[in-house]
């Protein structure tokens, strides 16, 4: 009798686990590398979000498992990651990357296995072509081009533009290319394309040949450790034109490189203005500088968001089953985050706001804002 | 008359070529390092890379810890750490397989550049970061307005620094008694050893010499640009490109050659395209191996069989 008691209540003990949702995350990003300030940022985003994620909802909390991998910033590690993460460690989402080239690089595996991929960073809008189980939750390049493009010609009335840019980046063609459309739609120029290669650290041949061209603004489409380098440059050649940049300037290492004086006075665009007044802005700043004793920069509030859209759908999915999963995530509407409000749109992209800002000796101040719908940059304080 | 546009195009070559010699200078330190190693034992030390970042995070670590210490002191610790970790690494990787077949102490070489990168990434971190002192900002302007050459500060400090410590070199290859004891070792080193040169001694002397200028290009590198435990990678390998180029185990082919890597690398991105900047290196390789094998100053030996 006790027998039958007792493998009656194991039985039922197990079923009641089985039935309970689990998810497993599998978070990719570049730990080390050209890139790790923006993986370093976006894991410690997630981290804060998953603390609070913990005293908001334990319940959901607990059903999330996530396992870090690290990409070391290119494409060919990414790949193993993603790899190691779905076939060993049976992970239902990929979380990450930042670089749109790595995380182009993870959509084969990911697709293949039948999993779901969320990219809280990456702009290329290639990303999410490659799939339907493919989502990001950050805006894509043909409008972040835009609003450089925009920028430049109405803000700072500059109708003459060079372009340096890294060829081995998808990113970086991609938001060139659309600042180019851009540009010359609402009447600019462009008077020189010059490329340089990441890791290499002399761009003085290159800017030579831009000055020649007598631009009055240089879109920089790069990531902070070779732009950095390409302002201190210009500066010490007494080349000094203002910049333009996307989010791949958004990190504290580039007024390291630089130097203050070299950094001051160039714009780029990006996902969040550490300075924006609205309280849950606020509030994230000063929890992550109180944990992390540093400013946050666009990453850490993009991995903050993402990770609790994930969750979010997971609830609102209630399993990890792929399809249901992909059906959540993708009619998530309006979730406020500190990056702005996550809509996803037909092509699994999220409608958002950019900010464009203004760097100085060793930060950068809010120039302006600009909505999803395109259009005109407006200064909103 | 448009006079002024052949100006400017004179000016825009100069520019180029200052810009390539200024590089190439840094180039041709480091082929030393690799030309002299290979001269001595005919090994490719695929580590000499490492030698070079490593001195760089040794004066970037001296100048940070010790506040107020001039750079040259900087300087002369990272080629006295460059130089002692080449020696150790010499003592411990190399040494042991000299006997062996040329293959086992290659492997090792690459193991090592591994290794010292790896070891770099878990010590100083992965990420780049600014070197603790920069060159004096400002530069020399020739020419008119339309054509002007700009010759920075940096660059001059750079040339100048570059060519005194291959002056140095020179004094003690040719004027020194360890100078001839090198030079006979590279020409044979059993009757070298038969005429009482302490081979071991040399051996090691010409690691830690050529490790040294790789450190002292380190700490140029740094101050130009940023320092991170894959600096060396790069140029390690556009210095080995140009050791070839000049002739492997011959001193002045290092010194031309990588001069001459520098100036095509500037020459191609300027004219061509900035793209081609790092295809450009490997092109010139293969065009020497399919050429000249022997580089422009090297000599063709017939091995007494």
């Amino acid at each position: 009798m006790i027998k039958k008691i007792f493998a009656a209540s194991i039985i039922l003990g197990m079923s009641a686990t089985a039935s309970a949702a689990a998810l497993k995350v599998g978070a990719v990003f570049p730990i080390s590398g050209g890139q790790s300030t923006f993986g370093e940022e976006s894991l410690n985003g997630m981290a804060m979000a998953l603390d609070d994620l913990k005293a908001s909802d334990p319940a959901l909390f607990n059903t999330i498992t996530v396992i870090k991998e690290d990409e070391k910033s290119n494409p060919v590690d990414a790949a193993t990651a993603v790899k190691k993460l779905l076939n060993v460690d049976k992970v239902d989402v990929v979380f990450g990357s930042v670089a749109s080239s790595n995380t182009l690089s993870m959509t084969t595996a990911v697709m293949e296995a039948g999993k779901i991929l969320v990219t809280p960073a990456s702009t290329n809008p290639e990303v999410t072509k490659k799939g339907d189980g493919i989502f990001r939750t950050c805006f894509i390049d043909p409008f972040q081009g835009a609003v450089l493009a925009n920028f430049a010609l109405q803000n700072l009335g500059k109708k003459k533009a060079a372009i340096l840019l890294d060829h081995k980046s998808d990113y970086s063609k991609g938001l060139a290319q659309f600042f180019e459309e851009a540009f010359k739609k609402g009447g600019g120029e462009i008077v020189a394309t010059e490329a340089y290669e990441a890791g290499k650290k002399d761009f003085k041949t290159q800017l030579t040949k831009l000055r020649g061209k007598k631009p009055d603004v240089i879109l920089v489409p790069g990531y902070y450790g070779e732009v950095g380098l390409i302002m201190k440059q210009a500066h010490q050649m007494g080349f000094k034109v203002p910049m333009l940049g996307g989010d791949g300037w958004d990190s504290p290492t580039l007024y390291q490189l630089a130097g203050a004086d070299a950094v001051a006075g160039h714009y780029f665009s990006t996902h969040f203005a550490p300075d924006d007044k609205d309280p849950a802005v606020q509030k994230f700043v000063k929890d992550y500088q109180a944990r992390f004793k540093a400013a946050p920069g666009a990453m850490a509030a993009l991995g903050y968001d993402g990770i609790l859209v994930i969750a979010d759908a997971f609830k609102r999915a209630g399993t990890n089953d792929a399809a249901a999963l992909k059906k959540a995530i993708a009619s998530t509407t309006g979730f406020k985050g500190v990056s702005g409000a996550v809509t996803m749109n037909a092509s699994r992209d999220a409608e958002k706001e950019a900010v464009v800002l203004k760097t100085l000796g060793d930060r950068a101040e809010f120039a302006a804002k600009i909505a999803p719908a395109g259009g005109n940059a407006k200064k909103s304080h | 008359m448009c006079d002024w546009g052949w100006r400017t195009l004179v000016a825009e070559f100069l520019q180029f070529l200052i810009n390539g010699i200024s590089v190439g200078s840094m180039y041709a330190l480091i082929a030393l390092g690799y030309t002299m190693v290979y001269g001595i034992i005919q090994l490719i030390n695929f580590a000499h890379g490492e030698f070079l970042m490593m001195g760089a995070f040794v004066g970037s670590v001296v100048m940070s810890k010790f506040t107020g210490v001039p750079l040259p002191v900087a300087l002369v610790a990272a080629m006295i750490g460059a130089g002692s970790i080449a020696v150790f690494t010499e003592l411990v990787a190399y040494r042991p397989l000299r006997n062996q077949a040329r293959i086992y102490v290659l492997t090792a070489a690459i193991a090592v550049s591994v290794l010292l990168q790896n070891l770099g990434r878990l010590v100083f971190g992965a990420a780049a970061q600014a070197f603790p002192a920069q060159f004096p900002q400002g530069n020399l302007e020739f020419g008119t307005e339309d054509s002007t050459v700009w010759v920075e500060y940096s660059q001059l400090i750079t040339l100048a620094l570059c060519v005194a410590l291959m002056g140095a070199l020179w004094i003690v290859v040719n004027k020194t008694k360890i100078g001839t004891a090198m030079r006979a070792t590279s020409q044979d080193i059993d009757a070298a050893r038969l005429m009482g040169v302490n081979v071991n001694f040399v051996i090691s002397f010409t690691f830690m010499i050529g490790a040294s200028l790789a450190g002292a290009v380190g700490v140029l590198y740094g101050m130009q640009y940023s320092i991170d435990p894959l600096m060396g990678v790069q140029p390690g390998l556009i210095a080995f490109v140009a050791a070839v180029l000049g002739g492997i185990g011959s001193i002045p082919g290092a010194m031309i050659g990588g001069l001459l890597m520098g100036i095509i690398e500037n020459l191609v991105a300027g004219y061509l395209s900035s793209t081609y900047q790092g295809a450009i290196t490997f092109v010139v390789l293969i065009i020497v191996l399919a050429v000249k094998p022997t580089g422009l100053l090297g000599k063709m030996t017939t091995v007494k069989v």
